[in-house]
């Protein structure tokens, strides 16, 4: 509330200018800044040698200071007696620009420290929500999974002939049932999976398994789009191949890449897995290719991370959550192995991992056979 | 006259998941007696001596893991088996530990389902063939 007395300062303010600017400076904390002040100080006893100085002459030519009359006469006196003040008024000001300086500072500094405070309750914010949202992925999938077990369960044990004989068509209109309950429950484990990598919890359980036997039981699950796009599979692989990993992890790895490999081939077109390792070779290098459009240079920075697909229009075309990769990338991660992706558009993609290998007795024989030849070698 | 065939009760809190497995079961010619919870199921065991429980593992009562601990403690000739929406192979080997005969990952097949109670039984000294048509 203004009173009345405030309202008549206020009015006499304005009516002289002089003293309300007085007064503003008494008020701003400017005015009584050291490092200003001492600056002012500081050129008021620079320059009074000076003034001294010529009154000492003054004495010594004349015998006595000058009169007020004669300082009128010569001006140059009053200058040299008014030095105090002038260099007073000129380090007063050099004082006055380092101090607003200092201040200006002193006031980004403290922007810069509550935008700080800012950014570390947002990031606290931020980690709350990821919390919640681990939280929430992991009911959701619970609760998508539920109603599956009934649904694919009836489905697949009527389809099977369990419940009685079925005529053709209803044998086919079940099979898109359970293939298409299939597609929605891979979805889910994806998510899940994707989950666990996120929130690490996933830990591979290593044990050693013939990949090769993998491989091919994982491509059997394919059968069914590969007839349909009457795509060529070419395999390279040896007879067979023991490696040490995590059996679901790399199980999923083979799914995951196979299913971009599938979902990325025209119909007629080829795509392949590539096993190679030489007898000597402690790792395995596993390859999965296609010849479909290929990936454009700057979308491979994305192509690991999750959500993530070509384009826009590409989701719609393919489907598929957009978290395969990022899965892919995340299991090898925790094998300590990386993917490799050569790929150009119209040329196709080829990725390839490293799996180590378990050593096999034939291995170690050959190489004892050969450290035997290399220690005779005229045996 | 032909044995009685085995009895196994079947506890899910799910009730089309019930409905499930109770079908396939008593499909395949198992005598089934289901329940919609666990501690239903205990009081049913207690009377009922199953030779095999097929339980889920998230119920609301009780866990599908205590009621495996009961279940040892109270009548351990009692085989049981877990199924479970989501599981490890840590978890599973944490229901062998524990005297279980295996936990399936749901939803698991018809197939699967079916062959683990087989093989269930059969470790049960149980018992003839079921009558029904039979897995595959």
């Amino acid at each position: 509330m203004v009173t009345r007395r405030q309202s008549a300062l206020a009015a006499s303010l304005d009516r002289r200018p002089a003293l309300r600017s007085i007064l503003q400076a008494l008020r701003d904390p400017h005015t009584y800044d050291l490092r200003r002040n001492s600056f002012t100080l500081f050129g008021l006893i620079w320059g009074l040698p000076l003034s001294l100085f010529s009154i000492a002459i003054d004495l010594w030519v004349i015998g006595h200071p000058l009169r007020q009359e004669q300082f009128w006469r010569e001006p140059i006196h009053l200058v040299f007696l008014l030095h105090p003040i002038l260099f007073g008024i000129i380090f007063g000001a050099v004082g006055t620009v380092y101090s607003k300086q200092d201040r200006q500072i002193a006031e980004l500094l403290d922007e810069q420290r509550r935008h700080l405070e800012e950014l570390a309750s947002a990031n606290r914010e931020m980690k709350k929500i990821d919390e919640l949202k681990s939280q929430f992925m992991a009911n959701v999938t619970h609760e998508l999974k539920t109603p599956l077990v009934s649904i694919k369960g009836y489905n697949e044990a009527i389809l099977e002939g369990r419940f009685g004989p079925l005529t053709a068509q209803q044998r086919h209109g079940l099979a898109v049932a359970v293939r298409n309950v299939g597609r929605l429950e891979n979805m889910i484990l994806e998510l899940l999976e994707f989950d666990r990598i996120e929130s690490h919890s996933y830990l591979p359980r290593m044990t050693d398994f013939d990949l090769v036997a993998l491989i091919r039981l994982v491509l059997t699950n394919f059968q069914p789009q590969v007839d349909e796009k009457q795509l060529a599979i070419e395999l390279r692989l040896p007879p067979r191949l023991e490696v040490r990993a995590d059996y679901e992890g790399i199980r999923r790895v083979l799914l995951n890449l196979l299913s971009n490999a599938l979902k990325f081939s025209g119909k007629g077109g080829a795509i392949g897995v590539e096993v190679q390792a030489g007898p000597d070779s402690p790792q395995a290098d596993v390859t999965v290719w296609d010849r479909g459009p290929g990936i454009p240079e700057e979308a491979k920075r994305f192509l690991f991370t999750r959500f993530w697909q070509a384009d826009g229009s590409s989701r719609r075309r393919h489907g598929g959550t957009g978290l395969g990769l990022a899965i892919v990338k995340g299991i090898l991660d925790a094998h300590g192995s990386t993917a490799d992706l050569d790929s150009a558009p119209g040329s196709g993609t080829r990725i390839r991992f490293r799996l180590p290998r378990v050593p096999t007795p034939a291995s170690l024989q050959e190489s004892a056979y050969a450290s035997g030849t290399a220690a005779h070698p005229r045996g | 006259m032909l044995p009685e065939q085995p009895l196994i009760l079947v506890v899910d809190d799910e009730s089309d998941s019930l409905a499930y497995l109770f079908d396939l079961l008593h499909n395949e010619g198992y005598r089934v007696l289901p329940t919609p919870s666990a501690l239903e199921a205990l009081a049913q065991i207690a009377k009922r001596k199953p030779q095999l429980v097929i339980s889920d593992l998230r119920m609301p009562d009780l866990d599908g893991l205590e009621l495996l601990d009961r279940v040892k403690r109270d009548s351990p000739q009692t085989r049981v088996l877990l199924l479970t929406a989501y599981g490890t192979r840590a978890m599973s080997e944490d229901v062998l530990r524990r005297g279980g005969e295996a936990m399936l990952i749901k939803p698991s097949t018809s197939g699967e389902i079916l062959r683990a109670v087989r093989r269930a039984l059969e470790g049960a000294g149980a018992i003839p063939e079921p009558n029904g048509r039979g897995d595959r």
